[in-house]
């Protein structure tokens, strides 16, 4: 196997690891973890397939992937903390007062 | 091509990022002055839309690099991200169920959605696709969490859970489509595409699976709709109005956009593409007969809203692009109309002396529609004129998109498309009309006139007047596209 199958490997197991995160966590920190395990995927899919074509633009795209990610933590955070306020829980099945 | 020449080119978001920007900062600084915040926010939308007036009269073309592409279709859709952004403004500055002290981040966040709704209709480019819809998502997660009760947070959190694995997914999609492909560019994409082995098929075809997810969780598309009704029915009216018409018409064009790029594997992507299609307009329909919250009706009524629009997508033909540009613009004025009215019922300020009514569901329920047409005339008649013109009935707005619509469906020999759709339009017409008997049969529960406010009633008036106007002179609008592309 050389390095590029390897690496493509690990970014498919992260990308799995984290959907299967989002699927069975209850916590929404721990989600949040795991979803940023899929853009971590990504961004090394985007940088391994840099290196093979030689793209500058893909590994300038893993740096835009990484400062999104920070955005979407600090949102997602403020959400969290916002939602821990009124409903006291950070458990993402507990709060179920919108349904139908 | 001149750096200069592309931001002349580009000045109305520009316009529209500084104004955001200096809105956010001018509410943090002086948390008091309403009406600076107000003065600010029109200010930048006349002057963005001034120069976005200009700017058609400059050459089409790519800019920065072909990262964007300002061309005709991306004219029309600034157009509408520009009105959803105006109007949604119009519906927030009397939006009871946010805080006024939060009012000018409010209205900051609003035109930075505004920019990313225009950047997603110019997308030329994966990063700027993926930075477009981020930009857009950010900016909706924290509107939507905007008003201080469990409800609006809940909505928040499970609308940015659900948007953040997707845009993850569509990250790794795109990354897919790059590694198959070795090039983020669409017009290089479809040169890639169309000279590929078997194997690299295959991988794009999930690549392209994934990305189309991503964008078809921002038009609510089945099996992506799921978050749809929590999130409208939690958020501030006014949001729940923007994310029913902004992101889905942007959506719509970053779709066009991204298959214009995949041109190469419309013939194994289209069965499915139509089917999803079906489901979606059916889903929506069916669904929102038994809802008893009007938000949650809405927001199942947008999801099949949205069905009808993507037949103007799967046709993939210059007839079903012009009839899904027609019913996008009617689609903005009687949607937001339609999302005007109930802002102006479920907040009905509560008589002077009294104690302000809590923010119950009770208030948003249909039975806050009952005998509407005694209390609010000109109100209701708004209201019916929004709900025939969504179900499609002549001679409204709705009715000619529908017509173009459903036509296109024909013509590209899709008989069972134009068939569902039919079929659900006579479903769609049991809830929207059940609204207007409780308006004008049933009993009002107390008969003091039911005060609006001024710029609710400015919303109305222009939408209305847009549903009306543009049902019965449908040849300006068809004009004004034709003489864009």
């Amino acid at each position: 196997m050389n390095g590029l199958q390897v690496m493509l490997w690990v970014s498919c197991a992260m990308c799995a690891l984290g959907v299967y995160g989002v699927l069975t966590r209850r916590n929404a920190v721990a989600i949040l973890l795991s979803i940023e395990l899929i853009l971590n995927a990504a961004g090394l899919n985007f940088v391994v397939f840099g290196r093979l074509y030689g793209q500058v633009q893909a590994q300038a795209f893993t740096l835009f992937i990484i400062a999104l990610a920070a955005c979407e933590v600090a949102v997602g955070l403020a959400i969290i903390l916002a939602l821990y306020r009124t409903a006291k829980t950070v458990l993402a099945d507990q709060v179920n007062l919108l349904k139908g | 091509m001149m750096l200069g020449d592309d931001l002349l080119r580009w000045a109305p978001e520009l316009w529209l990022s500084a104004g955001a920007l200096l809105l956010l900062l001018a509410s943090v600084t002086t948390r008091r002055a309403r009406h600076v915040t107000s003065l600010i926010f029109w200010a930048t939308w006349c002057i963005a839309a001034g120069s976005l007036w200009f700017v058609q009269l400059l050459p089409h073309g790519a800019a920065f690099s072909h990262l964007i592409l300002l061309d005709s279709l991306s004219s029309v859709f600034r157009w509408l991200a520009l009105g959803s952004v105006g109007l949604v403004g119009l519906l927030l500055a009397r939006a009871s169920d946010v805080d006024p002290a939060w009012r000018g981040e409010a209205l900051g966040l609003l035109l930075m959605v505004g920019v990313g709704l225009m950047l997603m209709a110019e997308a030329n480019h994966l990063l700027m696709a993926y930075l477009s819809m981020e930009l857009v998502s950010l900016g909706s997660y924290c509107l939507v969490g905007l008003s201080r009760d469990a409800r609006s947070s809940e909505a928040a959190l499970k609308y940015f859970l659900f948007g953040a694995l997707v845009s993850g997914i569509m990250l790794f999609g795109m990354s897919l489509l790059f590694g198959a492909t070795g090039t983020l560019s669409f017009a290089e994409i479809w040169n890639a595409l169309a000279r590929l082995n078997e194997l690299s098929v295959r991988v794009c075809v999930l690549a392209a699976a994934l990305l189309l997810a991503g964008l078809a969780f921002k038009i609510s598309m089945v099996p992506f709709h799921l978050w749809t009704p929590d999130a409208y029915e939690g958020a501030p009216i006014a949001v729940t109005a923007l994310l029913s018409v902004g992101p889905k018409a942007a959506g719509l064009a970053l779709v066009l956009r991204v298959m214009v790029a995949l041109g190469p594997m419309w013939e194994r992507l289209a069965p499915t593409m139509v089917l999803l299609t079906i489901v979606t307009m059916t889903l929506g329909n069916v669904v929102a007969v038994s809802q008893r919250n009007i938000k949650r009706m809405l927001a199942y009524s947008t999801i099949a809203q949205a069905g009808y629009l993507l037949i103007g997508f799967v046709v993939n033909s210059n007839v079903g692009l012009e009839a899904l540009l027609v019913y996008l613009v009617a689609y903005l004025f009687m949607n937001l109309g339609a999302f005007a009215c109930v802002q102006a019922v479920c907040q009905e300020p509560a008589p002077a002396g009294e104690e302000a009514a809590p923010q119950a569901v009770g208030g948003e329920s249909l039975e806050a529609f009952r005998g509407l047409s005694r209390r609010a005339p000109a109100l209701a008649a708004s209201l019916a004129v929004f709900l025939l013109s969504l179900a499609g009935l002549p001679p409204l707005a709705g009715f000619i998109g529908k017509f173009l619509l459903f036509g296109a469906a024909v013509e590209a020999h899709h008989p069972f498309l134009a068939l569902a759709a039919v079929l659900n339009s006579a479903v769609a017409l049991a809830y929207y009309v059940n609204i207007i008997r409780l308006m004008y049969v049933a009993e009002a529960p107390e008969s003091a006139p039911m005060p609006v406010a001024l710029s609710i009633r400015a919303a109305v008036a222009i939408c209305a007047a847009a549903t009306i106007g543009l049902g019965l002179w449908p040849h300006l609008l068809l004009e004004w596209l034709s003489h864009l592309a």
